[in-house]
């Protein structure tokens, strides 16, 4: 694990998020996840990004989980991913945040992990600027998106979330998971399950 | 994005009022439209008079979503220029429209074309089509994050983007202003207050098919009483 540091780093962006709760994820408002306990994770598109003078702007980055209860009770295990076309010190700069060790949300997650795998490093095929957020991330993890629909008229529906104290997204699309399967470190496949898409924006240590 | 009283975009606020007044002075006051680089020029102010109030709610949600670092001015400029590129790219196609249909068509069948407009205008505001586009220009937020593009020429690509959006709401309106109001500056003002209602209304989706019923309505009178179609004004 590299060490804790006290760079200066801003990050902005788009995240996807998708776990195996319902659609909307109780977990947003303070409840507990839908069946009791939390397989997901998030993977952010950094349009604009610097730690300290390292610039990370168009690169990708995930962490997906596991965790036996809900998130804020530990004992997860999880996997991180960082799009392969880092060079040498992005990649460094980005396993120091991934991993924990320079605050932001991952700091936070960090500590409900027991297990962190990775940080691996792989190849993203993503699409954050169509009708609808997909990506793929080499053979490890894929998330497709769709819009939830209207049980009785399969009328799209398009619910959105604002949340004034949340950490990883104030503001979020509400959609659901056409297919999302991770493959390492944590394991499972959750298609047509929650999914959100967001602007996020962090500053740290 | 968080919403407070600092972070309101003054600047885009008071720009947009600036260029909607002066657009709608340009308009009042007359503009010539005689040969194609003045009828494009005026095509685009009374687009942006006429779509600009409506469209205000997006460049402002725009604006507050780019942060200063970003010379979030420029780049929310460069997203209404997308926008009416869009816009400025119908106006050249409406001049190709009227050249060719004064030369082909007979000025006594120039009703049953008004009426023909009308009631494709009408039942267009019934389409699935319409509906999707007019909830992406109702709902900006959410139109902005699943649509953003990020570089140098994002904002562009989302101005164009919000263009076509907005075009696949309104274009058959604008058919109307074209075809049954000669774009006349009443009519002007009446699809205006058409586009505004269906934009900042969402939930009067009775609005829309109204003026949907109304245009059909319009046709078949056109149809019934051609004299009351005048030679257009132009």
């Amino acid at each position: 694990m590299a060490e804790a540091v006290a760079t200066k780093w801003t990050m902005k962006g788009r995240v996807l998020i998708a776990c195996n709760c319902d659609w909307g994820c109780p977990c947003n408002v303070n409840a507990l996840p839908s069946k009791g306990n939390c397989e997901g994770g998030w993977t952010w598109e950094i349009e604009d990004g610097a730690v300290g003078d390292i610039k990370v702007n168009g690169l990708y980055l995930s962490l997906y989980a596991d965790w036996p209860k809900a998130i804020h009770e530990g004992n997860g295990i999880a996997t991180a991913l960082i799009d392969e076309r880092a060079d040498a010190k992005q990649r460094e700069v980005l396993s120091t945040l991934v991993e924990g060790n320079a605050g932001g949300p991952w700091g936070v997650f960090r500590k409900t992990f027991t297990t962190l795998h990775g940080p691996t490093f792989v190849r993203y095929e993503a699409n954050f600027s169509g009708e609808l957020p997909e990506f793929k991330a080499g053979d490890v993890a894929e998330c497709k998106t769709t819009f939830i629909r209207n049980p009785v008229t399969s009328a799209t529906s398009h619910p959105r979330i604002v949340l004034p104290e949340g950490m990883i997204l104030k503001d979020a699309a509400l959609l659901a998971s056409k297919r999302f399967v991770v493959r390492d470190g944590v394991k499972y496949d959750h298609s047509g399950q929650y999914a959100a898409f967001g602007f996020f924006a962090y500053t740290g240590p | 994005m968080s919403l407070s009283l600092r972070s309101v975009p003054i600047v885009t606020a008071a720009g947009l009022t600036v260029i909607t007044i002066a657009a709608w002075a340009a308009l009042i006051a007359g503009a010539p439209m005689a040969d194609p680089p003045t009828f494009l020029a005026a095509w685009i102010v009374m687009m942006a008079a006429m779509m600009l109030p409506s469209s205000a709610p997006m460049f402002l949600l725009y604006r507050m979503s780019v942060s200063d670092g970003q010379r979030g001015e420029v780049r929310t400029l460069a997203f209404g220029v997308g926008y009416l590129l869009v816009w400025a790219l119908v106006g050249a196609i409406v001049l190709i429209a009227q050249r060719v249909l004064d030369a082909v068509l007979d000025p006594g069948l120039r009703p049953f074309g008004v009426a023909a407009v009308l009631a494709a205008a009408g039942g267009y505001q019934f389409t699935p089509l319409k509906a999707t586009c007019l909830r992406a220009c109702q709902t900006p937020a959410d139109f902005l994050v699943r649509h953003w593009h990020g570089g140098a020429l994002g904002p562009l690509r989302l101005g164009i983007d919000h263009g076509l959006y907005c075009l696949g709401c309104c274009w058959a309106l604008m058919a109307v202003l074209v075809a049954a109001g000669g774009m006349g500056l009443a009519w002007v003002a009446l699809i205006a207050l058409i586009v505004l209602v269906e934009k900042l209304a969402p939930r009067a989706t009775w609005f829309s098919r109204a003026v949907g019923v109304a245009f059909v309505a319009g046709a078949l009178v056109v149809t019934l009483r051609p004299e009351l179609v005048t030679p257009m004004a132009m």
